[in-house]
C-alpha cells in the first residue's frame, strides 16, 4: 500500500514538474520587459506614455523598471551579455554606437521604414550619430529610435537679467556684453560643474567649435573624421580659454559638482548655467522655479554671422537587444511611444524633454506653461538643424577628452598641447 | 598525533574552504580567464595577450600606477608612525583616554564612499567648511579649489583614507602595547634604560608582528583604492587622482572592455601578491609564530 502511494506521489510530482517546464514559455506571451534610466519626475512621464500604449494594447502586460543612469549602465551591460530584456532605453551616439558595434543590438532599418517613422520623426534623428551607426560588420544601419530630445541650452536667471536690464542676446556682441555686465556687477557670468565629467563644459566648447568651424566640420570632428589640428579648432579652444582667463567661467569647475553649480545658479550667484533640457526639472525640484518667470533658456547667438547656429543636444531613445524574446512586440511598443499621443503625455503634459514628433507644435508647450521648451522647439523648426557632438565620441575618447580638457582648465597644459593630445587621442580611440 | 588532529579538524575546515574556493578562487580564475578574451556579437573571443600588451602602452594606466604607488607609500608610512604615536600616548593612562579613543575610532564606522562624499563637501571651494574657516581666520590666501587643483587633489583624498583608518590601526597598536610584558619593561627601567631605549630596543622589536600586520593590511588596502576616488573626483582633475581601481572600473563600465579591465585587475592582483609575499618572507625569515 505504502509502495503504491509512493509511486503515485512520484508520478504526480513528475507530471506537474514537466507541465511547469512545458508551459513556462506560454505564460510569457503578451508580456513586455522594459528597462529605462528615467527616474523621479521622468519616470512619471514615461509611465504616462506607457499608459497610452496599455490603453491601445490591453492584453499586453508591460513590466517596466527604472534605474538611475549609473546603475542602469551596469545592469544593461550585465543583461546584454547574459539574458537581455525585450527593450531598453538608450542614449543616442556613444552608448548605442558601442553596443551596436559589439553586435548586441537589432537592426531597426526595416522597422523604421515599415512604421513610417519618416512621417513622424524629424529628419535629423535618422542621421549618423542619432539612429544610424556602424554595426559589427562596419556597415551603417539604424539601431536606435528617438523618444525625447534633450537640447543643450543656456539656462539664464531671468529675475537677475531683468534686474540688470538684460535680455536674450541675438548677436555675439550682445552675448559678450551680457557676460561683461554680469561680471561688472560681481556676478559670475556662467557657472559649470564638471567634477568627474566633461559634459558640463562641452556645450560651450561645442558651440564655439560650430561657430568657428561650421556645422559639417563640427559633426565630422565629433565622429573622429576631422583633425583637431585645424586652425579653426585651435581658435575655438583659445576662445574657450579666454573665457576662463577673463573670468566669464568659474575656474574651479573641476572642483564643482553638477549639483553645486546648479545651486550656485539658483542662489543668484551666477547669471547663466549650461546644461540640457532635463536641467529644468532640477530647477523646479530644487528651487520651485517657474519656467519663464524665474528662469528661461536661449540658444547662444551665432559666433560669426555667416555660420548658422544649430540646436545642440542629444536624445533618449529605444534599442532592441539581439536576445529580445519578443522583438515584434517591442517594435509595436516603440511605434506607440513616438506617436503624438504618447509624446504629448510624456513631454508636454509631464514636462520631460522636447518632443521628437513633428506633429506637436510649440503652442502646445506654451499652453502647458513650458515657454522654454516652446522656444527650443520653435528655434529648431526655424533652423532645422539638430546637432549631436560630444555624444558621438567613442567611450575611450570621452575619457581622454575629459582628462585633457580638465588639464587645460586647471592650467596643467596650454591650448597647443591640448590640441596635440586631442589629436593623438582621436587617432587612437576612433 | 598531528595526523589524528588533522583528521579531527578537517570536517570543520571543509565548509569554509569550499565557500572560499567558490567565492574567491573561482572569481580570480574567472578574471584571469576573461583577461584573454573580448566580447563581441554575443560571445567572448580569445585574443591572446592583446590586452596585456595594451596595458604597457596605456598612458593612463602608467599614471594610475604612479598615483597608486604614491598613495600606498604615504598611507603606509603614516600607518606606521602616527597611529603608533597616538597609541603610545593613550597607553600612558592619561585622563580622557576613552574620549580620545572614541574620537579616533568613530571615522572607522563610516563607509569610504560616504566619507568621500562628506569630504567633497568639506573641500568644496564655495560652501566647504575648510575654505570658510581659512577665510575667517584671515588665511584666505590658502583657500583653494582643493579637489579641483591637480597639485593637491590626490593628497586631499589620501588624507580622507588615513582619517578613516588611523583609529583602527591605533587600536591594533594599543592592544599590542597593552599585551607587552610589564615586568620586562619595568626591569629595563630599573636597569637605567630611558624611554627612547625602551621604545626602540624593546617595545618596537616586541611589536614587530603587529607592525607586519598593519603594514600588510594597509598596503593591500591602499593598492586597491577605488571608493574614495570614484565618489569624489573620478580620477580628475585631469588624471591627477586616477588610481588603478578607477582605471579598472572605467575599462569595464565606461569603455565596455571587460577583458581589458580583467587584464589590469590581474596585473594588480599578481603585483600585490608578489610584493606581499616577498615582504612577508623577508620579515618572517627564520621565525615561527
Amino acid at each position: 500500500m505504502l509502495r503504491k502511494m509512493l509511486v503515485m506521489l512520484l508520478t504526480v510530482t513528475l507530471v506537474l514538474t514537466s507541465g511547469m517546464f512545458l508551459t513556462a514559455g506560454a505564460t510569457d506571451k503578451g508580456q513586455l520587459d522594459v528597462l529605462t534610466y528615467w527616474t523621479g519626475a521622468d519616470e512619471l512621464a514615461i509611465r504616462e506614455a506607457i499608459g497610452v500604449y496599455e490603453t491601445a494594447h490591453p492584453k499586453v502586460k508591460v513590466n517596466f523598471e527604472s534605474l538611475a543612469a549609473p546603475e542602469y549602465k551596469l545592469t544593461f551591460a550585465r543583461e546584454i551579455m547574459t539574458e537581455p530584456r525585450d527593450l531598453y532605453s538608450a542614449w543616442n551616439g556613444t552608448f548605442t554606437m558601442e553596443w551596436a558595434a559589439k553586435g548586441a543590438l537589432q537592426n531597426l532599418t526595416t522597422f523604421w521604414a515599415g512604421a513610417g517613422l519618416d512621417d513622424v520623426v524629424y529628419k535629423d534623428f535618422k542621421e549618423e550619430g542619432w539612429a544610424k551607426c556602424p554595426g559589427p560588420d562596419g556597415k551603417v544601419k539604424i539601431y536606435w529610435v528617438p523618444h525625447v530630445l534633450q537640447v543643450r541650452s543656456t539656462f539664464y536667471h531671468k529675475e537677475l537679467f531683468d534686474s540688470l536690464g538684460l535680455g536674450v542676446p541675438t548677436t555675439w556682441d550682445e552675448y559678450t556684453n551680457i557676460l561683461r555686465t554680469l561680471k561688472a556687477n560681481g556676478i559670475l557670468p556662467i557657472v559649470v560643474g564638471t567634477m568627474g565629467e566633461a559634459y558640463g563644459m562641452q556645450p560651450l566648447i561645442g558651440h564655439l567649435i560650430v561657430g568657428h568651424c561650421g556645422i559639417d566640420f563640427a559633426k565630422k570632428l565629433s565622429q573622429g573624421k576631422e583633425s583637431y589640428r585645424d586652425s579653426r579648432v585651435e581658435a575655438a579652444f583659445r576662445e574657450f580659454k579666454d573665457f576662463l582667463d577673463v573670468g566669464y567661467l568659474n575656474s574651479d569647475m573641476c572642483a564643482t559638482r553638477f549639483d553645486e553649480a546648479l545651486r550656485k545658479f539658483g542662489r543668484g550667484e551666477a547669471g547663466m548655467w549650461w546644461r540640457a533640457t532635463w536641467g529644468s526639472s532640477s530647477l523646479v525640484g530644487e528651487f520651485g522655479w517657474v519656467d519663464g518667470v524665474n528662469y528661461a533658456t536661449f540658444t547662444p547667438p551665432p559666433r560669426f554671422p555667416n555660420i548658422p547656429v544649430p540646436d545642440l543636444g542629444y536624445a533618449d531613445g529605444w534599442v532592441i537587444p539581439e536576445g529580445s524574446e519578443d522583438p515584434e512586440l517591442a517594435a509595436v511598443f516603440i511605434k506607440t511611444m513616438v506617436s503624438a499621443d504618447a509624446q504629448r503625455a510624456h513631454s508636454v503634459i509631464r514636462g520631460h524633454g522636447v518632443t521628437i514628433n513633428k506633429h506637436i507644435m510649440p503652442s502646445e508647450y506654451v499652453a502647458a506653461n513650458a515657454p522654454s521648451k516652446a522656444d527650443q522647439l520653435r528655434h529648431y523648426r526655424e533652423s532645422s538643424i539638430y546637432l549631436t557632438l560630444i555624444d558621438q565620441f567613442t567611450p575611450k575618447f570621452v575619457d581622454d577628452y575629459t582628462i585633457i580638457i580638465s588639464e587645460l582648465v586647471t592650467g596643467v597644459i596650454d591650448v597647443p598641447e591640448a590640441i596635440n593630445r586631442l589629436e593623438a587621442a582621436r587617432r587612437a580611440d576612433y | 598525533m598531528q595526523r589524528t588532529r588533522l583528521i579531527k579538524v578537517l570536517p570543520f575546515l571543509l565548509l569554509p574552504l569550499l565557500v572560499y574556493v567558490a567565492i574567491e578562487v573561482f572569481t580570480i580564475v574567472d578574471m584571469f580567464h576573461l583577461s584573454f578574451q573580448e566580447w563581441k556579437s554575443g560571445v567572448f573571443h580569445y585574443i591572446g595577450l592583446s590586452w596585456y600588451k595594451e596595458i604597457f602602452q596605456d598612458r593612463y594606466v602608467r599614471i594610475a600606477t604612479l598615483n597608486t604607488v604614491k598613495w600606498t607609500s604615504i598611507s603606509v608610512v603614516w600607518a606606521i608612525i602616527v597611529p603608533f604615536g597616538i597609541a603610545l600616548l593613550l597607553n600612558q593612562g592619561l585622563k580622557g583616554e576613552n574620549f580620545f579613543k572614541a574620537v579616533f575610532i568613530i571615522p572607522q564606522g563610516i563607509a569610504y564612499t560616504a566619507a568621500g562624499l562628506m569630504w567633497a563637501t568639506i573641500y568644496s571651494p564655495d560652501v566647504g567648511i575648510l575654505n570658510i574657516t581659512l577665510k575667517k581666520l584671515g588665511l584666505g590666501n590658502f583657500a583653494r579649489p582643493w579637489l579641483g587643483d591637480p597639485n593637491v587633489a590626490i593628497y586631499c583624498l589620501i588624507f580622507v583614507k588615513i582619517w578613516i583608518r588611523t583609529g583602527f590601526y591605533m587600536m591594533v597598536y594599543l592592544t599590542g602595547l597593552q599585551a607587552l610584558p610589564k615586568e620586562v619593561l619595568d626591569a629595563a627601567r630599573v636597569d637605567g634604560a630611558n624611554a627612547w631605549h625602551r621604545l626602540f630596543h624593546m617595545i618596537i622589536p616586541m611589536m614587530k608582528m603587529i607592525f607586519v600586520i598593519v603594514i600588510t593590511l594597509d598596503f593591500i588596502e591602499s593598492f586597491k583604492t577605488f571608493d574614495i576616488v570614484f565618489a569624489t573626483t573620478r580620477g580628475g582633475p585631469g588624471a591627477s587622482t586616477e588610481v588603478l581601481g578607477t582605471r579598472i572600473y572605467k575599462a569595464a563600465f565606461q569603455h565596455w572592455e571587460l577583458g581589458y579591465s580583467c587584464a589590469i585587475a590581474t596585473v594588480l592582483f599578481l603585483t600585490t601578491m608578489v610584493i606581499t609575499a616577498v615582504y612577508l618572507h623577508i620579515l618572517m625569515k627564520g621565525k615561527k609564530y
